[in-house]
């Protein structure tokens, strides 16, 4: 997706908004995202190999790693909240433009006790189709599913032993439950991420780690032999997605 | 919905220019289909190539004419041809000499949407205007020398006037050639196909096409949206490389030999499936006669290699095995994307020359 979209930052509180801050530094903050198994980094350049271990004991490639982001909020130590504009962000392994995002230009240096965002899209942002880039980025749902787009994709290639390579698509969108398709019953999997107190230096980067391991663990232990491929209509696995969502994200340290 | 060449005079914008070599050309704008409007972002027209009716003109005869080719034969519609999706029949094309090439030719439409920019099966291309370059030098394709090419066309009757409305007094040469024959296929827009008009609302799908893009959305069946879009991504195609279980073992190695990188290997690009109706035989390099058989390596045919896409999840089974009912559907679903209006526009044959 090469199209780019102007960032800004829009301050939420008002409650210095007409007050003159100009002997405060601000800088042009960038969010650097990193994936990593275990104490690995992954990259790009790290495709296709079946080498990762997954807790339940079956050792996996990432061939294809895309996944969104929306909502972003930064909030200062003072309290104040910092709304970034982007509505949301669509991040792609294969593509290292995508893994440096822009959170505005004129962010105050300081100190900050949370970022937080949306992992995926919340219900009333989950408009089936409206979103161009992210249509051209062939991001969608069907709507037999319920339309909207998918928050995860996550696919490649797992062994237990020394078998063939078998697929798996771990594609994380809204619980759809298609008991009777003419009655979906929808149920929301988005969830927030919140990353505790950080400093917005003059430099201006921050970095955050996807710890894709934690996908397949944590808390429930992934049994890729059972669930591996065509798991966007299984209601069951994208709640177990929801919950294992929780623990993977964290700051990056390096 | 009647597509128009919208122009938009610019000459007293260019005649006032500080440069007496700057032409007064028309600025052209592309009408958008109204689907591609509504879901898509805006077409790739590089800054250094805007669009010009001059310059489109001048692309298109180009386009339909022998005399880029080294003994000027062949012209680029030999094998891109309008009348089949601008494609042809031929498995593999033939080279001036006689002799086959490797690869199918690939239909030609709606290539200012694709925003990888990596055109051709293999994505060797970047840019559109580089595509153009290659297979007027290419020894088994058009087998010419640019620089006999260029001096040809300025040695010609009338080219020199066009490239002068084009582009000004700069010289003639490959670049420009290549700019005007992009601005022409960039014109080649394929948005009012059945699905396309039943996306407007105005018609319906019969049960049959109904059912089959059912097949084509539903992940448990054909699960073909992954790769070739939806009704929300119009363009039928992610643009994108990938291993679709052709071989076990390759010949050619696509995408791998372009990156160099193994794990490309067999991946090539995702063709539309627009205009599936004209542009048979089908993969990179024309080995199906007919959809079915497409079809029908999805469902029974899929190979197994390292590089296979994950997305062909079902390749321990040799594929998603549809019933002979879903595959009739999905068949009837895949011909609403035929653009007859496409296929038939005049503005898309070579002119009638004085």
């Amino acid at each position: 997706m090469n199209k780019k979209i102007p960032f800004l930052v829009l301050w939420v509180s008002t409650l210095l908004m007409g007050c003159s801050k100009t002997d405060t530094p601000t800088t042009q903050l960038q969010l650097q995202w990193k994936h990593s198994w275990g104490t690995a980094a992954v990259s790009s350049a790290d495709l296709n190999q079946i080498q990762y271990p997954t807790a339940h004991g079956e050792r996996l490639s990432v061939e294809r790693l895309r996944y969104l982001v929306s909502q972003m909020v930064l909030v200062h130590q003072d309290g104040r909240e910092l709304e970034v504009e982007t509505p949301y962000f669509l991040m792609d392994l294969s593509e290292s433009e995508s893994l440096q995002i822009s959170l505005g230009n004129d962010v105050p240096v300081g100190d900050y006790s949370e970022l937080r965002f949306v992992f995926g899209f919340l219900d009333e942002d989950n408009l089936d189709g409206v979103y161009p880039d992210l249509n051209t980025a062939n991001w969608n749902v069907p709507a037999m599913l319920g339309g909207g787009y998918h928050y995860l994709q996550l696919d490649g290639k797992f062994q237990q032993s020394d078998e063939t390579p078998q697929q798996y698509n771990y594609h994380m969108i809204r619980a759809a439950d298609r008991s009777d398709p003419d009655n979906l019953i929808l149920q929301e999997t988005a969830f927030e991420v919140v990353l505790g107190a950080f400093e917005v230096s003059e430099d201006g980067v921050l970095s955050i780690e996807m710890q894709l391991d934690q996908w397949f663990q944590n808390p429930y232990t992934w049994d890729l032999a059972q669930w591996n491929t065509m798991l966007m209509p299984n209601f069951d696995a994208q709640l177990k997605m929801k919950e294992n969502g929780a623990t993977v994200f964290r700051w990056y340290r390096p | 919905m009647k597509k128009k060449l919208v122009l938009w005079v610019t000459a007293a914008f260019t005649g006032l220019s500080c440069s007496t070599d700057a032409p007064e050309t028309s600025e052209y704008r592309l009408e958008i289909p109204e689907v591609f409007e509504q879901y898509l972002i805006a077409p790739v027209i590089p800054a250094d190539n805007p669009m010009t009716a001059e310059g489109i003109a001048l692309g298109k005869r180009l386009f339909f004419d022998p005399i880029l080719s080294g003994n000027q034969t062949m012209a680029c519609a030999h094998c891109h041809m309008p009348e089949n999706g601008f494609s042809e029949r031929r498995r593999t094309s033939l080279g001036i000499a006689g002799v086959p090439g490797h690869r199918n030719a690939m239909p030609i439409f709606n290539l200012a949407w694709n925003f990888s920019d990596r055109f051709a099966w293999d994505g060797k291309e970047i840019g559109l205007e580089e595509q153009a370059l290659e297979p007027v030098s290419n020894p088994l394709e058009m087998n010419a020398d640019w620089e006999q090419v260029a001096q040809r066309l300025a040695n010609h009757p009338q080219y020199p006037a066009l490239f002068q409305a084009a582009f000004g007094s700069a010289p003639i040469d490959s670049i420009l050639v290549v700019k005007a024959i992009a601005q022409f296929e960039r014109t080649l827009i394929s948005g009012n196909s059945k699905f396309d008009q039943y996306l407007r609302g105005e018609v319906s799908l019969s049960a049959p096409e109904q059912n089959g893009l059912e097949v084509f959305m539903d992940e448990t069946r054909g699960d073909c949206f992954h790769c070739h879009g939806s009704p929300n991504n119009p363009l039928w195609t992610d643009n994108a490389f990938h291993n679709n279980g052709l071989d076990a073992s390759f010949s050619d190695l696509g995408l791998g030999a372009v990156s160099g990188d193994p794990n490309d290997n067999g991946k090539f690009r995702t063709p539309s499936l627009r205009n599936l109706s004209y542009t048979a035989p089908y993969m990179h390099d024309g080995r199906f006669n007919t959809l079915m058989e497409v079809i029908d390596h999805y469902s029974e045919g899929l190979q197994y290699s390292p590089t296979i896409d994950p997305l062909m999840k079902s390749v321990a089974a040799g594929g998603v095995h549809l019933s002979p009912q879903d595959k009739s559907d999905l068949l009837a679903f895949l011909r609403t994307l035929d653009d007859a209006e496409f296929q038939s526009n005049p503005d898309h044959r070579p002119d009638r020359r004085p």
